[in-house]
């Protein structure tokens, strides 16, 4: 499972094995509704305007969905998967751009949620697992 | 026969951001953070860490790194690595998340059970919580009022008050 807030009252939460993104009013603690989002998900972020990442192991792939409507919005493929499916996988969006690392590889990809096209690939010690994005802290 | 791989995707997100922490496990256990500029991949710092769950607070001045493997949580400084504080989990701590004030972090021990919750500047513990099982998502409400749980082997979400 993965858990984010979409705004001050909505909870989105992944739950895989439904395969599906549950909508909860976390004022009222029920359940919104909810929307499909493609086979085997298995992780789940916020980007800008609403959109949320979803990634699938099984096609390997990033399904990105209007988080209000649950409208699809894009698909980008990733090309760190092997055997059509993915490894230990871990990503992170900055605004438009999803950065992307594969454990069995030594790279991060950086692609275009918008556009899906792969932009940068920047080298990594081997088998990253966790990825995460912050500003540049202030120089002291 | 193609061999079916045990697969596990993280999902993490920031805004405006501009560095990229990579938390690296190889099969021999040696494991790296690793600190890109996230605009062009030029790394920015190195150290040897043994890191699961990576959080950062929204000013980027500190990342949080859990031990999936041992029982603890780190501080760092953003950007250039160096260690600020460790403090005590419970087993196996999988997820951390910082409130959006930056105050408290929460850390989700799957093996314990429980959630720990910190001073995000000391890592003095300031509460623990039995969350269920195998919780492994943390999620706190932007107004840092309550905290979420989802805890995976029964698939519920527990509700916690974060005052």
């Amino acid at each position: 499972m993965a858990l984010a807030f979409l705004n001050d009252r909505t909870l989105l939460a992944l739950d895989s094995g439904a395969e599906a993104v549950v909508r909860i009013d976390t004022r009222e603690d029920t359940i919104e509704g909810s929307f499909l989002v493609g086979p085997e998900p298995v992780a789940m972020a916020l980007a800008t305007n609403g959109r949320v990442l979803v990634s699938n192991s099984s096609d390997s792939k990033l399904r990105v969905f209007n988080g209000a409507t649950g409208q699809a919005l894009n698909t980008i493929n990733l090309p760190v998967c092997r055997w059509g499916r993915c490894s230990v996988m871990s990503l992170a969006t900055d605004g438009d751009t999803v950065y992307a690392a594969d454990s069995n590889q030594q790279e991060v990809f950086a692609a275009s949620i918008s556009s899906g096209e792969i932009k940068s690939t920047y080298p990594v010690p081997a088998g990253p697992r966790w990825l995460a994005v912050a500003p540049a802290p202030p120089a002291n | 026969m193609i061999p079916r791989l045990i697969v596990s995707l993280t999902i993490t997100c920031a805004i405006n951001a501009q560095v990229l922490y990579v938390s690296s496990l190889t099969t021999n256990s040696a494991t790296t953070i690793t600190v890109l500029n996230a605009a062009n991949g030029a790394r920015l710092a190195q150290t040897p860490a043994r890191a699961g769950g990576l959080a950062v607070t929204a000013d980027g001045r500190t990342f949080f790194a859990t031990d999936a493997n041992g029982l603890s949580v780190a501080a760092y400084t953003g950007a250039t690595v160096q260690l600020l504080a460790t403090a005590a989990t419970g087993g196996s701590p999988v997820a951390v998340a910082v409130a959006p004030n930056g105050a408290r972090i929460y850390v989700a021990a799957a093996g314990g059970g429980n959630v720990s919750v910190h001073d995000a500047r000391t890592l003095l513990l300031v509460g623990s919580v039995t969350a269920g099982f195998s919780p492994t998502a943390i999620a706190v409400h932007p107004d840092n009022s309550r905290f979420h749980v989802a805890n995976s082997s029964n698939r519920e979400i527990a509700v916690f008050d974060a005052t």
